[in-house]
């Protein structure tokens, strides 16, 4: 499979491929070799989000001596008065849908397609004299067509990115899904009972045999 | 115990419970370095206010932190720079396809706790400011300790969420050069704060 699966093969310089990961530099090989080996090593994937903690401390070399404006705190507990929580099922900040959690992630990008529209409206000036036209858009549509294909690499990247975000998120949802249909289940009990108790006959609290359920609606009526 | 002395999972816990005051707490300490980051990438005071109350409100109405996958500075940190090169492809469209770290981060949050000093004391978090204070000036010393080269090309990649070959071509230099210099320079600082980031 991996190249460290295969002692005959010189060794992959692991640090430096951890580190293009993390900094999202690496082919689409070089990817999926890390992939593997990160899915085979438990002490690489900490070595990951350890170089993911360094790199987003950076932030605190910034400037000393900036800070939010005075009346902001004030307004953020205004605001977050005002919203309710609602945790998790509604956390995805997420971009991409989260809706399919194919692993074809060409479907994902909306926007790329959305770009490439605006684009390939363009104005072109030189439009009367056809032949040339055409010859200058066939150019205009080589580059044209070269852009998009890199934007497009792009945002494959970074759809991929979303997708392994969004299945996160998928797992962590389908697991409260889970405890919701447990909640709910158990929730119509209650509520069966309470129903039960409600009835007017809920002086007889002991329970009956089914004989006698049937009865007391029609007795009330 | 106040909440304003108690560590950031505890203090998450009350904000998990509605709690208004633990929204306060954590305001208190992490607004400042979270403003700075994104007035870094936005250059414009009023949205960095408006960006770092976002992130604030995201994180309350959300929940979407989870502290058994490393420490809040980090998450926050991760979601107000991937909010903000988010703010930044809404407006520039050339560059949207720009946030490379972004979402993965978030995703591969897991592990370290990179809050205290004391990397051998696992559950010892960056409580208060001073704290806070500490890392910066850590964080500050390391990237003073790595090559100029290299803190250059990480800080285009992270803050202006720059591709390689965008950097390749703003410095004119091969795009080896610019992995490598950024994969040195990331290996590097991670060395150098090791105890910070090492998980225990």
């Amino acid at each position: 499979m991996t190249a460290h699966d295969r002692p005959n093969l010189p060794p992959e310089p692991w640090p430096e491929l951890l580190a293009g990961y993390v900094l999202g530099d690496l082919s689409s090989a070089e990817r999926t070799r890390v992939q593997q080996y990160l899915a085979a090593q438990p002490e690489a994937q900490a070595e990951v989000a350890e170089l993911q903690a360094t790199l987003n401390l950076l932030p605190l070399s910034l400037a000393d001596g900036v800070a939010p404006p005075a009346a902001l705190q004030a307004q953020l507990l205004r605001a977050a008065g005002n919203t309710t929580q609602r945790p998790q099922a509604a956390a995805a900040p997420v971009t991409a849908p989260v809706t399919t959690p194919v692993t074809t992630p060409a479907i994902q990008p909306g926007g790329p397609a959305a770009r490439q529209g605006s684009r390939a409206i363009a104005p072109r000036p030189v439009w009367r004299s056809l032949p040339r036209a055409v010859a200058i858009a066939a150019i205009a549509a080589a580059a044209l067509l070269g852009w998009q294909n890199l934007q497009l690499r792009s945002a494959l990247q970074l759809a991929r990115q979303d997708l392994q975000f969004a299945q996160q998120r998928i797992d962590h949802l389908a697991a409260i899904e889970t405890q919701l249909a447990n909640a709910s289940a158990s929730l119509a009990k209650y509520q069966e009972i309470i129903t039960l108790l409600r009835l007017p006959e809920n002086r007889l609290l002991a329970l009956r045999g089914p004989a006698a359920s049937p009865k007391p609606p029609a007795a009330v009526s | 115990m106040p909440l304003t002395e108690q560590p950031d999972p505890v203090v998450f816990a009350a904000l998990r419970q509605g709690d208004l005051k633990a929204l306060d707490v954590l305001y208190g300490r992490y607004s400042t370095p979270i403003y700075r980051l994104a007035l870094r990438i936005l250059k414009a005071e009023e949205e960095a206010a408006d960006l770092t109350q976002e992130v604030f409100l995201r994180l309350w109405r959300t929940l979407g932190y989870d502290p058994a996958r490393g420490t809040l500075l980090v998450y926050l940190m991760m979601m107000t720079r991937s909010q903000a090169l988010n703010r930044i492809r809404q407006h520039q469209n050339q560059r949207k396809l720009a946030e490379r770290w972004g979402r993965s981060a978030l995703s591969l949050a897991e592990g370290g706790d990179t809050s205290g000093h004391a990397s051998g004391h696992p559950g010892r978090f960056p409580l208060e400011a001073l704290s806070l204070d500490e890392t910066a000036s850590q964080v500050r010393l390391a990237l003073a300790q790595i090559p100029q080269a290299q803190r250059e090309v990480l800080e285009m990649a992270y803050y202006d969420g720059l591709s390689q070959s965008e950097i390749t071509q703003r410095l004119d230099i091969p795009l080896g050069t610019v992995k490598s210099r950024s994969r040195q320079g990331l290996l590097k600082l991670r060395q150098l704060l090791k105890d910070l980031v090492d998980s225990p």
